[in-house]
């Protein structure tokens, strides 16, 4: 689950892992993240989701979409400005997800652990709420487990899919840390389908 | 049904289209309106299962909103959304019918929590709905058993039609077998108590004892026998229709005591102290001339213009012979359909015979003819031999019959169209029940299918 960051990637290049090919996916940190998260995230953005990843350089935390008042980022701006990101050499990727540290929020919903717009371009996970409540520290692993849990169900929203009913689908919806440790890090038989189905449009 | 039609509706952009992204990743149809009357006029073409409406907004706020949609849509289920500090107005919305409601901003868990919440009221309306529907479907099959497309009988439609909305009591007058309780469920079916109850009462059938404990209930230990309280019908057809049939048949003392409970809406139970009321719609039937009972002072005038705000008057069924055929093939169709039996129909000579016959025991002597030639039909159409039992003067050609003849052709005739019921028989021969019981006894009358 847990990979090394490529060699060299302080120096703001983007990099490819896994299967040659374009990228289909970008992975993009907003503001100080743990390197080693990003990874995680990539590779298994590659490894279950079949989505060839790439890694972007660091981007400062969006202060426009920052909710001083609720001391939460607005998911949605984050998104917008994600969406727009045509940053990188050649063509950007279909798709493009975010990482962010702090807590974010709809200026609806009190908090999201991460968003995306169905069948979209743009997501956005927080790793915020991910350690869980509570003073004890929650074990580094899990945190990432539980971040790639998001981040692949935000994508799933991207590739078209809605939430599912099965208890175990990454796509169940899951509101907290503790609730996204009973999800399996896999799709159920009917959102693999559409998945695939999602992918293939992006590749077209 | 897990996936809802939603339309969300708030003069804000952002929080419009953020919570039509989030309801769309839960797989929901959502539409979005910017205002009130945006979203009526949509609501005008697409149907919605859910409508959520941010309270605060510019001109037809989310109050008013939603009182328009409860009066317009009323199956449409309605959820507010308020700013926290406004927990009024989300408690005013409530009592206005909003299913529920959500302060802003709100836990995610919540907002899905909720929407499955409504999924599945939605799925218990749509049952209720479709439930409603049957048993509306089932009642109004009481219409299409008044068949019959004469003039009278078309008029009859009509004025069903006119007065099934109204709350006016109905006193339906016409020879015993006409259809007055068919005429009666069929007004209560289009009525605004279609779906409460239907509650009928034979007032000639018992005894004025009987017959008041049976209206007005009872507590325990009110007579000898009343080991429990008991609800009477005029309780039980609450929010309803209360039929009261042969309504010409009660006492003037009952006349009075029904006066005051339709004047009041209230009584007590037999033996009771404690006030019980009850809103119903009334009514009545009669083979009497009641009006003719009053001048002659044998019912009460204000009873009867009491009773008597719109008159149905059933035709008996020689003054529409035209209605014979169809409405024969329909009871037929039925009758054999019941008995397993392929009946086309009737031979000439067999609807003729119909058609000539004076039916004093109307439609109800009609149908009894059709059952019992359904059974004994060796073919598969009801011809002359099939109707033999049916005394008719056209049947076995004009007879000049004796005084005794005519008087066993004449009881047996009237005890067959009221079901061998002895009582209402000798009162519509004017004689009392042991009289008729001896005159069946001397004469050796049997009821068909009785040995």
């Amino acid at each position: 689950m847990t990979a090394q960051p490529p060699a060299g990637s302080a120096g703001g290049e983007v990099h490819e892992a896994g299967p040659a090919g374009p990228a289909l996916i970008r992975v993009v940190p907003l503001g100080q993240i743990d390197q080693v998260a990003v990874a995680v995230v990539a590779a298994n953005l590659q490894a279950l989701l079949d989505l060839t990843a790439e890694i972007a350089p660091a981007q400062p935390l969006p202060e426009q979409a920052r909710l001083k008042a609720r001391d939460q980022y607005d998911a949605s701006l984050i998104i917008k400005a994600l969406r727009s990101d045509s940053t990188g050499p050649e063509r950007p990727p279909p798709l493009v997800i975010g990482l962010i540290p702090s807590d974010l929020c709809l200026p609806l919903l009190t908090y999201v652990l991460g968003e995306a717009e169905l069948g979209g371009r743009a997501a956005v996970v927080s790793l915020f709420r991910l350690a869980g409540p509570g003073p004890d520290q929650t074990p580094r692993h899990l945190v990432y487990e539980r971040l790639v849990k998001v981040a692949l169900h935000e994508t799933g929203h991207l590739l078209g899919l809605t939430h599912c009913r099965v208890p175990v689908c990454l796509m169940n919806f899951s509101p907290s840390a503790s609730r996204l440790d009973e999800l399996s890090l896999e799709l159920c038989p009917v959102c693999r389908r559409l998945a695939r189905r999602g992918r293939a449009r992006l590749r077209a | 049904m897990s996936h809802f039609r939603i339309l969300i509706v708030d003069d804000e952009e952002a929080m419009r289209e953020s919570l039509a992204a989030w309801l769309l990743k839960g797989g929901h149809r959502v539409d979005t309106a910017a205002s009130g009357p945006e979203a009526l006029e949509r609501m005008a073409v697409d149907d919605y299962d859910l409508v959520m409406a941010d309270v605060k907004m510019p001109g037809m706020d989310g109050l008013e909103l939603l009182s328009r949609i409860k009066a317009e849509y009323p199956f449409t289920l309605v959820v507010v959304i308020t700013a926290y500090g406004s927990i009024e107005s989300a408690v005013t919305a409530m009592k206005m019918g909003a299913s529920d409601y959500l302060l802003k901003p709100f836990d995610p868990e919540q907002l899905v929590l909720l929407v499955e919440k409504m999924v599945s009221q939605r799925g218990l309306i749509k049952e209720n709905i479709a439930l409603k529907a049957r048993i509306l479907e089932s009642q109004t099959r009481g219409f299409e058993d008044l068949v019959g497309a004469s003039e009278p009988m078309r008029r009859v439609f009509a004025l069903i039609e006119d007065v099934a909305p109204t709350e006016a009591p109905v006193l339906i007058t016409g020879e015993t077998g006409t259809g007055k309780e068919l005429v009666s469920r069929a007004i209560h079916a289009r009525s605004n108590r279609a779906f409460g109850p239907f509650v009928a009462i034979n007032c000639g059938a018992m005894t004025e004892t009987l017959l008041e404990s049976e209206l007005f209930g009872h507590e325990r230990g009110a007579f000898t026998g009343a080991v429990k309280a008991r609800r009477g019908r005029l309780e039980m057809a609450d929010k309803g229709t209360l039929f009261l049939d042969e309504v010409g048949e009660i006492s003037p003392q009952m006349q009075v005591d029904l006066l005051r409970v339709l004047e009041e809406k209230s009584f007590n139970r037999i033996g009771g102290n404690e006030l019980v009321s009850s809103d119903f719609r009334l009514i009545c039937a009669t083979h009497r001339d009641l009006a003719a009972m009053v001048e002659e002072g044998q019912f009460r005038s204000d009873f009867y213009y009491r009773i008597n705000v719109i008159s149905v008057r059933l035709p008996p069924l020689r003054e529409r012979l035209e209605d014979i055929p169809l409405l024969a093939s329909y009871l037929l169709d039925g009758q054999a359909r019941e008995a397993g039996r392929r009946i086309e129909g009737f031979t000439p000579e067999a609807l003729e015979v119909l058609t000539a016959y004076a039916w004093p025991g109307n439609v109800r002597e009609l149908k009894n003819v059709v059952e019992r030639a359904v059974i004994i039909a060796r073919g598969q159409m009801i011809g002359l031999e099939d109707l033999a039992f049916l005394r008719p003067a056209a049947a076995e050609g004009p007879r000049l019959l004796s005084l005794k003849e005519m008087e066993i052709d004449h009881i047996q005739r009237v005890l067959e169209a009221c079901e061998w019921n002895v009582t209402r028989a000798g009162k519509l021969l004017g004689i009392d029940r042991v009289t008729l019981s001896r005159k069946i006894k001397r004469y050796g009358l049997v009821r068909p299918g009785r040995s």
